[in-house]
């Protein structure tokens, strides 16, 4: 795969270099996140944070019980309407950035970023400032002789603040894909007699899916696993399951209740990876039949 | 052409998106007052008074400061030598592996690790303290640093280290004095979008405090949540300003290493 040389990276020095940054991500990630596994099997207790033994008590109760369903639910729709808007609304910028001259991406990259770089706690707070009942918009509502709308601690306020955190990866990993593109092929498209339109169409776009799809796939999970946009922007009646695995084990104390709602989540997310990797499987396989265009 | 100029629209309007609530925050910190109108009923600048004065958030700058200087120091150190085995060596089955789990805390979402390691720690009795607060910030800003020096290592030459080794260096030393230096771009830009990153971690952090420390987000998330304070836009404004002075100065020496990491 890779014909870089391996005079100074031996077998030896490779271990020697690794031993390090795998043992602290092991302690550190791995083996509390298998302990979480383990409590979650455990039966609960009301005098300790569990009991003893195993059982899978924690996963029946949760799974039979119609609120944490509809979290779990809420929870999936949410990531998937994340993902939906921020290609909605992404894709067009990425669209522009790869028309753009080198020095105007790099511009535009820096002021994609930028804010992610910021702690997500300001941000958040920007936004309760913004959309507040007595907030920026509903200021200049009232300025104009509108009444307030109340915004905050709603789907549209959680949609919003999720759309503004992860947008900037949709739109750089569409970026990165349209910007190898080659010129010729859409040139050839354009020769051959097709319009602009029809070229983006039938040779851009499919060509960009993969970008498309490594977004939807990152904005996707990543909305799953938010915590502090629902607990900020959302309040106590919009939270995803992480919020409530917050509040399992902190505020009610209930350590196997929250690690297996942690597990729940996890594994609904590997369901869910799964189905749409096969579903943009055959969509590419199905892409690639009808326009002819290899990857 | 039209269908440009659109896209053009478009874009600037995502961008304001973006940006705009950092303006909002700047005239947020103008007020002497708790709620932030149309117009300002109250202007002044009572908030950044308040923080010189009270010195109300300098205790736990301190201690994002502290956190963030030692993991960003570990973190590049071990990030930039295993860096070099997962670009040389990624073909090897347990090299991607490795990789894969020095990513995994971008992917799993920051709830579940901290709540995992505090259930973890109070299992084994263990006190918090701020070596295992540096400790869990190393591995935060491990995949901030193998992302960015592994996109930097894998445009770069080797045939410079091979030169070394003919003439008769020693590997280690070919290593340090050669192979490093030259990818110094990356791995100063890994060490800053580190940093920032550490930085500004709130939700692991807030599992794993120290009792009666706090670092400086978590303080602005606790104000925020239970004790508001106009105090919140200034401290918030200040720290927005300093990443952003960070992101920029970066940006400036090194704007291609610094795009390869996004």
């Amino acid at each position: 795969m890779n014909s870089q040389s391996n005079l100074i990276i031996n077998r030896k020095r490779s271990i020697l270099l690794l031993v390090l940054p795998t043992a602290l991500a092991l302690f550190i990630v791995l083996i509390p996140i298998l302990y979480m596994f383990r409590v979650s099997l455990y039966p609960a207790s009301n005098v300790s944070a569990h009991g003893a033994g195993w059982t899978l008590n924690n996963y029946i109760n949760i799974l039979t019980d119609p609120f944490y369903l509809k979290i779990l639910g809420r929870t999936v729709l949410v990531g998937l309407g994340t993902g939906v808007f921020c290609t909605i609304i992404g894709y067009p910028v990425a669209l522009y950035m790869s028309r753009c001259s080198a020095r105007k991406q790099q511009i535009m990259t820096l002021l994609l970023v930028a804010p992610l770089y910021t702690s997500i706690i300001i941000r958040c707070y920007a936004w309760i400032v913004i959309l507040g009942n007595k907030g920026i918009i509903n200021g200049f509502l009232n300025l104009v002789g509108i009444n307030s709308i109340s915004m905050l601690y709603s789907y549209f306020s959680v949609y919003l603040g999720l759309v503004y955190v992860f947008l900037a990866y949709m739109i750089l990993s569409i970026f990165n894909v349209l910007v190898t593109i080659k010129k010729d092929v859409e040139e050839a498209s354009m020769i051959m007699g097709a319009s602009r339109m029809r070229t983006f169409i039938e040779v851009t776009f499919p060509l960009s899916l993969p970008g498309v799809f490594a977004g939807f796939l990152l904005d996707f999970v990543l909305s799953m696993g938010a915590y502090v946009v629902p607990a900020t922007l959302g309040g106590a009646k919009m939270g995803l399951i992480p919020n409530y695995v917050y509040s399992s084990v902190i505020n009610t104390f209930n350590w196997t209740q929250g690690s297996s709602l942690a597990f729940i989540y996890i594994i609904t997310t590997f369901i869910v990876l799964i189905l749409y990797f096969t579903i943009v499987k055959r969509f590419s396989r199905y892409l690639a039949g009808s326009t002819g265009v290899k990857k | 052409m039209k269908s440009n100029k659109l896209l053009a629209i478009w874009s600037g309007i995502v961008l304001f998106f973006l940006l705009f609530p950092f303006a909002v925050i700047v005239y947020a910190s103008f007020t002497n007052s708790a709620l932030v109108t149309i117009p300002l009923e109250d202007p002044g600048i009572n908030s950044y008074l308040e923080i010189l004065q009270s010195g109300r958030y300098v205790k736990s700058l301190m201690l994002s400061l502290k956190v963030a200087f030692f993991a960003t120091l570990f973190g590049v150190t071990i990030g930039t030598f295993s860096s070099f085995v997962i670009v040389r060596k990624g073909h090897v089955k347990i090299v991607s592996l490795i990789n894969n789990l020095l990513l995994a805390p971008m992917m799993v979402p920051a709830v579940i690790i901290g709540i995992a390691i505090m259930i973890s720690i109070s299992k084994l009795g263990i006190n918090m303290s701020q070596t295992l607060l540096i400790m869990v910030h190393t591995v935060i800003v491990l995949p901030y640093v193998v992302r960015t020096v592994c996109a930097t290592l894998s445009n770069f030459d080797v045939s410079i280290e091979e030169a070394s080794i003919v003439m008769g260096a020693k590997p280690w030393h070919t290593l340090l004095e050669i192979s490093i230096p030259n990818i110094r771009s990356g791995i100063i830009t890994s060490a800053l979008l580190a940093f920032i990153s550490s930085f500004g971690e709130v939700i692991i952090t807030a599992f794993i405090l120290p009792i009666g420390m706090t670092t400086l987000p978590v303080e602005i998330m606790n104000t925020l949540l239970y004790n508001f304070s106009p105090s919140i836009a200034a401290i918030a404004v200040l720290v927005s300003f300093g990443v952003f002075t960070v992101l920029y100065i970066l940006f400036r020496l090194f704007p291609k290493a610094f795009v390869e990491a996004q």
